[in-house]
């Protein structure tokens, strides 16, 4: 071992031996944004410090990530392999960031909410325009005039309550492809588009309110799970189409009745039933 | 205050400082565990690592809180002690 060489391991071992020493290294190692200082990491194309504010806010919110980070810098990371590695860390740990740029204004939440006027919903959405179409809803020829009526989303709304409690599990997914929909599920990742969130102010990266996001976003997911599940079920049962065609007919009628009145409508809805519970059922048991 | 009021002697709060559990914080004794020569270890558990920091975070966070309270104190007179210095 050359006299360089061994002057660096004298160094480490007295910087572990003594206990301030070792407390500072370990701080160092660990924790070098302690005093929150808005230290310069010299990381190039890092112009406006959204590096800075990523270290912080993955320092308060997920540690194992913000060590990485700062390990990546040590090693000269540059700016767009340190966006991939934060941005993919946090992603993995439930929020989808998609670019570090969006880090400082809050937790990132998905918007899968549905935008009825919006003649884009329909071409990106093509699959939902059959059901819609039981509704009387399909797209216009001039999308700048496109207005959705009353009626429809309580009709929606209506049959996403009816099927809600259904105990065929199938009925119980077309209840939620019902909620997202109409915008009734109550989950606002599910119920608002990208545009409406944008409108609330974001939730902090604070413990709290980033568990809150993490139960609403996970919420979210199952519940687009279940929604593409009934609109599959949905899309290949012709009879059950009918069948909503038919509630929805007899809802309009009772909503047109009752116009001006503020009762709450009572009316019963038919649905088919499934013929095949029995053995999907013992498909699911098996 | 405490100092000031119950006429505790600068031997007794000495005492009590030593008397104080050292610290043990994972984070430094992963450093004392660390085979030579490198200077920080590598290729720990994430689980580990995360502890360690949220750990060192905590700790920096009460120094930093203890830190600031301590430049807000109000000035407290030291009559019961002699600072012959402070003449100098």
């Amino acid at each position: 071992m050359n006299n360089l060489l061994q002057t660096y391991t004298l160094l480490a071992a007295g910087l572990r031996a003594d206990p301030q020493f070792c407390l500072a290294s370990a701080v160092t190692w660990l924790d070098p944004l302690w005093q929150d200082d808005d230290e310069d990491w010299d990381v190039p194309h890092d112009e406006d410090g959204t590096l800075a504010i990523a270290l912080r806010v993955t320092r308060m919110a997920f540690p194992d990530v913000y060590v990485q980070a700062v390990e990546a810098i040590r090693q000269g990371a540059s700016y767009a392999e340190l966006d991939r590695l934060i941005c993919n860390a946090v992603t993995k740990r439930g929020i989808p960031l998609e670019n570090l740029e969006w880090i400082g204004f809050g937790v990132p939440m998905p918007a899968y909410g549905v935008e009825l006027n919006d003649a884009d919903f329909y071409t990106t959405h093509s699959e939902v325009i059959p059901i819609l179409a039981c509704f009387g809803i399909s797209p216009e020829p001039n999308p700048y005039h496109m207005t959705i009526p009353d009626c429809v989303y309580t009709a929606g709304r209506y049959i996403a309550a009816d099927l809600e409690k259904h105990p065929d599990e199938r009925y119980r997914q077309i209840s939620w492809l019902m909620q997202w929909l109409w915008s009734a599920s109550g989950n606002s990742s599910i119920d608002l588009s990208v545009d409406e969130l944008y409108e609330f102010q974001p939730l902090s990266w604070e413990k709290d309110e980033l568990a809150f996001a993490m139960d609403i976003i996970e919420e979210a997911e199952g519940i687009m799970s279940d929604v593409l599940e009934g609109l599959e079920f949905l899309s290949n049962s012709p009879d059950l189409l009918t069948a909503l065609q038919q509630n929805i007919q007899r809802i309009y009628k009772v909503l047109e009745k009752q116009k001006g009145k503020k009762d709450e409508p009572r009316i019963r809805l038919a649905w088919p039933c499934l013929t095949d519970s029995i053995e999907r059922r013992a498909e699911l048991i098996a | 205050m405490l100092y000031v009021t119950s006429g505790m002697t600068v031997e007794t709060l000495r005492d009590c400082l030593v008397a104080a559990a050292p610290l043990d914080l994972l984070g430094m004794r992963l450093l004392q565990t660390c085979p030579q020569p490198s200077l920080y270890p590598t290729d720990l558990p994430r689980e580990t690592l995360k502890e360690a920091v949220s750990e060192i975070v905590d700790y920096t966070g009460r120094c930093t809180a203890v830190a600031r309270r301590l430049t807000h104190l109000a000035p407290i007179p030291l009559v019961t002690i002699e600072l012959l210095e402070f003449g100098l």
